[in-house]
């Protein structure tokens, strides 16, 4: 356990070296946000739809943007590919410990490393803007609660999707090509570039029963108060069996692809 | 122009000795467009704005920025990725030799693979002009070709204004990104669903409504005005801005190579 923590200190330390890039990726999140607020805007302003109203929008877009590095599943570490390319990875392999859970460790110290600088302005800026625009507080103390603990589960849930894209790319040899086609539908099918509310109606479907839409989507819905509580407790509960489901998938594959391994290089 | 044309051959010979890396980028790009599209029509279809709408305008709207912005960062990724020229100290070579400047940065640097975007969205566009015109005239034509013109014209000259930046900061700021991709975000949809603020915003900051709102309303025939024809070439005025701020900054710098 401490080694895995000490490598969440070391990460976090090199992200607060590089403050800059933090600043800079800050900005633009919150500007980007006030463009997506203007194009809904728009919309909106023409007419509004059941399945979600415009002041929960608004609090949707703040979220997706302040908790941008948790939730994107896109934000792919090309460090591995590299690693298989020229050979390294046989040293990750040596090491006298889990190979899955060191990955997974990584991934996600990665992830809350960048979010701790990233959120902080965000979230202290956004809710002071002036009204429809503004990030509102949450509906109760039981969604926000029920918010934390889903964003939690959903931090896992995509840095173990994450082990599994680069289990698989002990087969493919790169990240680029078919897996970045598959992040960036399945960063689509999570409501990434557009809320779930707002697809089709049969794409609505489909996410229900995937695990891409409990990563960002959930969490942010219950903080609004679109998804109550009953709903929400329940889509909690699928968040752990879809733990559980990829922990195992993502064990079976990466012991698969480990047998196959060929070290590149010398 | 012979200096281009052997710029552009040679890295047509680079990008055939790795062909299937392009083939792949070429592809995944082709999808990161239709994915957009098909983003700004499932938004449609849930507020029910097709009512409104015409379909083809939306389409000829969305082809004409994704073309510009797809050009432009095919020929100028020079411009775009500009910090990786000053980091690495290489600009100061292209100071020294006799030769335009500006040329030299196109030249040093460049990519085939927006090719994807550009090849899908010049289809969408000719396709979408021929249902959205119904009658056809030379200042029809005039006014598609200023248009086209217009739009690699806006986005080269936010790609060199950007670049600008990296004399002062050296290191690639995220943030200009806003400017190019934010413009693109709120341009792939037609101007015409926004209030006045925001048009105005994007007719005199970041010129996107001259080839993306005003050209379509002469092209649908909703006013006659000659004038129409030849606003997407206010342009220029953009682009002479960016060099001058280009230059100015180019005084200030100093080489950061070894």
């Amino acid at each position: 356990m401490k080694k895995y923590f000490s490598y969440f200190k070391a990460e976090l330390m090199a992200g607060i070296q590089y403050r800059g890039a933090a600043i800079s990726g800050l900005t633009t999140q919150f500007f980007w946000g006030i463009i997506l607020i203007f194009v809904y805007k728009a919309f909106y302003d023409y007419t509004s739809i059941r399945s979600i109203n415009y002041k929960e929008l608004v609090s949707y877009v703040w979220l997706n943007q302040a908790f941008f590095c948790i939730i994107y599943i896109n934000k792919t570490d090309s460090g591995i590919t590299n690693a298989i390319l020229d050979g390294t990875v046989a040293y990750e392999l040596l090491r006298p410990y889990n190979v899955f859970t060191w990955w997974f460790s990584k991934l996600i110290s990665k992830r809350y490393s960048m979010v701790i600088l990233r959120c902080i302005p965000i979230l202290i800026v956004s809710p002071i803007i002036w009204s429809p625009y503004n990030l509102s507080g949450p509906k109760s103390v039981a969604s926000f609660l029920l918010f934390v603990l889903a964003l939690f589960l959903g931090s896992i849930i995509v840095s173990l999707i994450n082990v599994l894209i680069r289990s698989i790319a002990f087969y493919t040899h790169q990240d680029k090509g078919i897996t970045s086609i598959i992040t960036r539908v399945a960063d689509f099918l999570s409501g990434f570039f557009l809320p779930i509310p707002l697809l089709p109606d049969l794409l609505i479907k489909i996410t229900k029963y995937l695990p891409f839409r409990l990563i960002g989507d959930l969490p942010f819905r219950i903080y609004s108060g679109n998804i109550n509580i009953t709903t929400a407790t329940y889509d909690i509960t699928l968040q752990v069996i879809w733990i559980i489901l990829l922990v195992i998938i993502g064990n079976i594959v990466l012991l698969n692809s480990l047998k196959k391994v060929s070290i590149q290089g010398g | 122009m012979k200096l281009i044309k052997n710029y552009l051959s040679m890295y047509l010979k680079i990008l055939f000795e790795y062909k299937a890396n392009f083939i792949i980028s070429f592809i995944s790009q082709m999808f990161s467009l239709f994915l957009e599209l098909y983003t700004v029509f499932c938004l449609f279809n849930k507020f029910s704005f097709f009512k409104v709408y015409n379909r083809y305008e939306l389409l000829l709207g969305f082809s004409i920025i994704w073309f510009g912005m797809s050009f432009a960062e095919q020929f100028g990724r020079g411009f775009d990725h500009f910090d990786n020229l000053i980091r690495k100290g290489n600009f100061d070579l292209l100071l020294i030799r006799p030769r335009n400047i500006y040329l030299q940065i196109f030249g040093s640097d460049m990519s085939y693979e927006k090719s994807g975007r550009v090849i899908v969205a010049s289809f969408i566009f000719i396709y979408s002009l021929t249902k959205v015109i119904t009658s056809f005239n030379i200042l029809k034509l005039l006014l598609i070709f200023n248009v086209v013109i217009a739009s690699v014209i806006i986005y080269m000259s936010l790609f060199i204004a950007s670049a600008s930046f990296c004399f002062i900061t050296v290191e690639g700021l995220e943030f200009v990104n806003i400017f190019t991709n934010g413009s693109k975000q709120v341009g792939q949809y037609p101007m015409g669903i926004y209030n006045k603020t925001i048009r105005r915003i994007f007719t005199f900051i970041i010129p996107i409504c001259l080839v993306n709102y005003y050209p379509l309303k002469y092209l649908n025939g909703s006013t006659n005005s000659i004038y129409y024809v030849f606003m997407p070439l206010l342009c220029f005025i953009m682009l002479f801005i960016s060099i001058l701020i280009f230059n100015f900054s180019m005084k200030k710098y100093c080489s950061t190579g070894s």
